[in-house]
């Protein structure tokens, strides 16, 4: 049965009517649709709750910087929309920070978590080992459900009468633990807590899947060094996620207990609302561990994705192999181990043992290396190549600038006497939001422009699309940028207001500045919503190959099959990076063509050989003159 | 597909419904009559969100044309054997121009905002600690300029070309080695100036002499407390919390009877002061970072930040030209709705002012027992904390309370 999923022509052309698979067996809508086990349904319906999600958090954030830039002002319309919480046309401090809670659990959670290994993996694992489906559909199709029912609870938590949580996306107790501290810490707390079980639920569930369908499901002669880098970079990150997300599991539970049983975990010596709480012996600062055990991994289960689409990206539209494929992978696993046992350092100045915290200043110091390898990995792979500016690439451009940019501001934090003054003022704000909200949010961008016709089988409209960069490339710099200065200057991050200071009156101005830069940004996106939505149904119609690229799933029909292939599974015979190859017909070679095809740009390292090339002998190859080549193809520096 | 009859279709069905919500305010206000001020500023608000929206629409309407022009210019071009656009071109350079727009803006930020970051440091650690940090910039700000100079000027000379093929380039081990080994020498360095700086920080060394302040955070305020005459905190707990007891101090221990609560912070300029730092409801996050000093306000335990200020208040004043400057010490830590509110003065004053300074001051406990007819003293210290806690607390619980209503 073909379930091309928004069907192109059911809706329209009806003259297309070329599927082979047709009537197998019949589905019901409802198991086409909603309950979908199919490995491509399930991703664009995590890309599509993901980006309903990622808009409810860009206009949560608007609100919040509304407020930053015109503190003293009242907008009518705040009380129109809000109610209670924008009386008077004022938002409501506990409000404020509800908003800011629920913005960072969202972007981080939900959009960049959920909506970007859930898309990718879902839809490329499959396909790029060549595998039918994942290991486990009904698991896959669970893992969906869990995360949208997440996303309902999240939601939900606006509706009641205390508002939705706001302690923050880091939940720090005791704030997240008594709901008299604040209103954001009773009902809303709860359905936060509640919310991001069954989002770990729904991680852990993914994760699994993917691990397995990558380890047990690669078709004939899908190597590990053969896979894309895509895929290393999801299997890392659903590893990361396996062992991390049941910690924050852990310290939910725990606070859930706290919260509602009396017990003290996390709890001791409290006096709050006029009475002294009975809870001794827990420790506030045991939930920061826990938290960070996982919080730090986090960050990488969402950068990791994004690194891994890039790699591809930029590969493909530079026609170039990508630089250092073995080192690509190996500063993967460093960074994956590494992510491990960097936790402390947002805990340098919590009064941990400071012996800890040049420890961590250690390990997280050295996490830059790896990263630098591939920040210098991208640039080589774009030397000398013949850059095709798709969308996709642009976006993947953009990436690589935000991750040098946010990467560096690491450097500042992670050394703990440099954190001491800098630790949650705006400079942390401007460094995860440049290297993690941005260049994430690029990679997965890069990521829709890039499988979108694999998706719909359909086209986004590139000049939309170039347009949607350039605006969303400058205003998230504007925004962020000025923020490093705000922070060094001791500016808090979480105020609600900056008028109670004399000393911060001088970036009035300049907030005013962002937040108009915030708005600019945030209409921008209504490029890519159009472009996007519209394009599912009008689209022109997407070509087998688009971006001439070399991996398997440019290889499945246009129209989805369960199944993907419709007859046998390819096997694979070499990389996915042979670009631009000297000798070759075209500048690329799908990983399905066999070096027995390819015999005029065939190297002894094809086959495994490494020594003197003039000693190699094969009937597949043909000796070159080695030295003209090499003369020729020589880098001009040096 | 026609984006712009699209366009032009929602453009009059959102104008239309303004019109409507525009005309229905204004009947609602007729009839009603009353507050008819109010109800023209709901006019007003929508007319404002009509405008907006109107403007929204128009600019999506200019893009449509824009990109309806682009399409035909192109299809023409394609008809007519013309080279059409050459996006790879336009867009290299587009990029090419607005990189080193933006590395110029970067420059220009550092002039225009560098100098309103905050003044030198005011303390002995805080000069090792600015030093790291500019030199952390200095490496920082290179390796950021150049690295975004290679991409831009990449990306523009590598731009995709007809007939080109780029360079079949797959790796070069010695290039790699060489990009893993100097990041990783110089974040060593990094690392070396860093822990020695750290550890110099944290571990002052012997603290007989230092001046003992405790700073203790509530939603949402500060409450300071110094040792007094014999250097000695007197210790707490916080089931003694009540009444004027604000935090807890058991005063049947003999270290407490010295101790004042003043409502600034004074510090003598170059002498040691060890802050000790508590919590009584959430985590805060004392905040001084004029000295560099930031340390978080854990409930259930002491948290310690040791230095040493150097520069009067006077000095400073004179220094950043402001004749109100004030030290500040403010919280850090997301501690609830009033977070924003949450601040304290610091003076530092010469050794002789601050001798003056000390003798104002008078130990809570000596207060205490001088206020009551002198026959009651003696019972006081036991008594005050166990009495005082049922009457004066719900009192406190109002307070906390109205503030998180608000
Ligand atoms: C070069 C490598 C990096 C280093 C050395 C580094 C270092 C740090 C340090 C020390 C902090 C704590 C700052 C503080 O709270 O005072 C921090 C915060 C943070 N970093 Fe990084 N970082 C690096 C890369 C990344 C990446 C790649 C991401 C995400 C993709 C990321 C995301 C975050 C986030 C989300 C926070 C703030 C969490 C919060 O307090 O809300 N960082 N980083
Ligand atoms: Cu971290
Ligand atoms: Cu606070």
């Amino acid at each position: 049965m073909a379930s091309q999923v928004i069907s192109p022509e059911a809706v329209h052309h009806h003259d297309v009517h070329g599927h082979d698979a047709h009537g197998h067996h019949h589905e019901s809508f409802l198991s086409k649709y909603v309950f979908s086990m199919d490995h491509k349904m399930i991703a664009k319906q995590f890309l599509i709750t993901g980006i309903i999600m990622g808009v409810i958090g860009m206009i949560l954030s608007i609100l919040f910087r509304i407020q930053l830039a015109w503190p003293d002002k009242e907008f009518p319309l705040l009380e129109v929309i809000l109610g209670k919480w924008g009386e008077g046309g004022r938002l409501n401090p506990a409000f404020y920070l509800s908003l800011v809670t629920i913005h960072g659990t969202i972007m981080v959670f939900f959009v960049l978590t959920a909506g970007l290994s859930g898309t990718f993996s879902n839809l490329l694992i499959p396909y790029q080992v060549g595998a039918r489906d994942m290991a486990s559909p009904f698991m896959n199709m669970l893992s969906y459900w869990f995360f949208f029912s997440a996303s309902v609870v999240m939601i939900c938590s606006f509706f009641v009468e205390t508002g939705p949580a706001g302690p923050g996306w880091t939940i720090y107790p005791p704030l997240s633990a008594l709901p008299k501290a604040m209103p954001g810490s009773g009902t809303g707390m709860t359905m936060w807590l509640i919310s991001m079980a069954m989002f770990i639920a729904s991680s852990l569930l993914g994760g699994i899947n993917y691990i397995s369908t990558i380890l047990n499901m690669r078709t004939k002669g899908m190597s590990m060094t053969r896979m894309p880098l895509t895929i290393w970079g999801f299997l890392l990150t659903a590893i990361l996620g396996l062992l991390s997300f049941p910690v924050l599991f852990a310290a939910v539970i725990l606070l859930i207990f706290d919260r509602s049983f009396g017990t003290s975990f996390y709890l001791s010596d409290i006096y709050i609302g006029g009475e002294a709480l009975p809870n001794s012996g827990g420790s506030p600062i045991l939930f920061q561990h826990l938290f960070w055990f996982l919080g730090h991994p986090e960050v990488y289960i969402i950068i990791m994705p994004a690194l891994g689409i890039t790699s591809e990206v930029i590969s493909t539209n530079s026609r170039k192999p990508i630089f250092g494929y073995r080192a690509m992978i190996g500063s993967f696993l460093g960074i994956s181990f590494l992510s491990f046992i960097v936790w402390g350092h947002h805990m340098f100045v919590t009064g941990m043992n400071p012996f800890l915290g040049s420890v961590f200043m250690f390990t997280t110091l050295i996490i830059a290396v790896p990263s630098a390898v591939k920040t210098f990995n991208y640039l080589a792979t774009l030397w000398r190549g013949n850059i095709q500016f798709t969308p996709a690439m642009m976006f993947a451009i953009g990436l690589v600038s935000f991750f040098i940019t946010g990467g560096v501001t690491g450097l500042w934090l992670g050394n703990p006497s440099i954190d001491i003054n800098l630790h949650d003022t705006y400079f942390v704000v401007a460094h995860f939001h440049i290297v993690m909200g941005c260049s994430a949010i690029f990679g997965m961008l890069a990521g829709v422009y890039h499988w979108y016709p694999k998706m719909f089988g359909r086209m986004m409209d590139n000049k939309l699309g170039y347009l949607h960069f350039y605006l969303t490339f400058i205003s998230a710099y504007l925004v962020f940028f000025p923020m490093h200065f705000m922070g060094l200057d001791g500016v808090p991050r979480r105020y609600y207001t900056f008028t109670e200071f004399e000393m911060f009156t001088k970036w009035i101005a300049l907030n005013k500045f962002i937040t108009l830069a915030a708005i600019l940004g945030a209409v921008a996106q209504v490029l890519f919503l159009y472009n996007f939505f519209v394009n599912i149904f009008k689209g022109k119609r997407a070509p087998q190959n688009p971006w001439h690229s070399n991996t398997l799933e440019w290889t499945t029909p246009v129209e989805h099959f369960h199944g993907n292939w419709p007859g046998e599974i390819p096997a694979v015979y070499r990389w996915p990076y042979d670009y631009s190859k000297p000798g070759a017909e075209e500048d690329f070679i799908p990983q399905t063509v066999p070096l027995s095809e390819t015999v005029s740009s065939n190297t002894p390292h094809d086959f495994g050989f490494h020594g003197d090339e003039s000693q190699f002998v094969h009937e597949y190859y043909q000796p070159k003159n080695v030295s003209a080549a090499v003369e020729q193809n020589a880098p001009q520096a040096n | 597909m026609s984006i712009l009859k699209k366009i032009s279709l929602f453009a009059s069905a959102a104008i239309a419904t303004l019109y409507t919500n525009v005309a229905m305010a204004q009947t609602a206000t007729a009839e009603a009559g009353a507050d008819a001020a109010k109800a023209a500023a709901r006019t007003e608000m929508w007319l404002t969100v009509a405008f907006y929206i109107l403007m929204f629409v128009a600019a999506g309407f200019i893009l449509g044309v824009v990109g309806r022009a682009l399409k035909v210019y192109e299809l023409t071009a394609s008809a007519t054997k013309k080279k059409g656009l050459n996006w790879n071109s336009i867009n290299a350079s587009i990029i090419l121009v607005i990189g080193f727009l933006g590395l110029y803006g970067a420059f220009w930020e550092l002039n225009a905002h560098g100098g309103w970051l905050l003044p030198d440091p005011a303390s002995k650690h805080g000069v090792q600690t600015d030093n790291l940090l500019h030199v952390t910039f200095y490496i920082t700000f290179t390796v950021f300029v150049l690295t975004h100079c290679v991409l831009f000027t990449y990306l523009f000379l590598y731009r995709g070309r007809k007939n080109k093929r780029a360079y079949y380039y797959p790796h070069n081990d010695n290039l790699e080695k060489i990009w893993t080994m100097v990041p990783a020498v110089v974040l060593s360095i990094l690392v070396f100036f860093g822990w020695k700086t750290w550890t110099s920080i944290m571990y002052p060394g012997d603290l007989k002499d230092a001046i003992k302040v405790e700073a203790v955070a509530e939603q949402f305020k500060w409450t300071v407390r110094y040792a007094g005459k014999d250097n000695l905190l007197g210790p707490r707990n916080y089931r003694l919390i009540g009444g004027d007891n604000v935090l807890g101090v058991k005063f049947d221990d003999k270290t407490s009877h010295d101790d004042f609560f003043p409502q600034e912070i004074v510090l003598p300029v170059n002498k040691t002061v060890q802050f000790q730092f508590g919590a009584k409801d959430v985590i805060h996050s004392a905040y001084m970072p004029h000295f560099r000093v930031q340390m978080n306000c854990v409930p259930g335990m002491n948290t310690y930040f040791t230095f040493t200020p150097t520069i009067t208040t006077n000095e400073m004043r004179s220094k950043v030209n402001d004749a109100k400057f004030d030290y500040l010490l403010y919280c850090n830590k997301i501690c609830g709705a009033s977070h924003f509110n949450m601040k304290f003065v610091i003076k530092v004053v010469s050794d002789k002012e601050y001798r003056a300074w000390l003798k104002d001051q008078t130990p809570f406990w000596v207060k205490k027992n001088e206020k009551p007819a002198p026959a009651e003293a003696p019972a006081a210290p036991t008594a005050v904390p166990a009495d005082s806690t049922k009457a004066d607390s719900t009192k406190a619980a109002d307070k906390t309370l109205a503030i998180n209503i608000k």
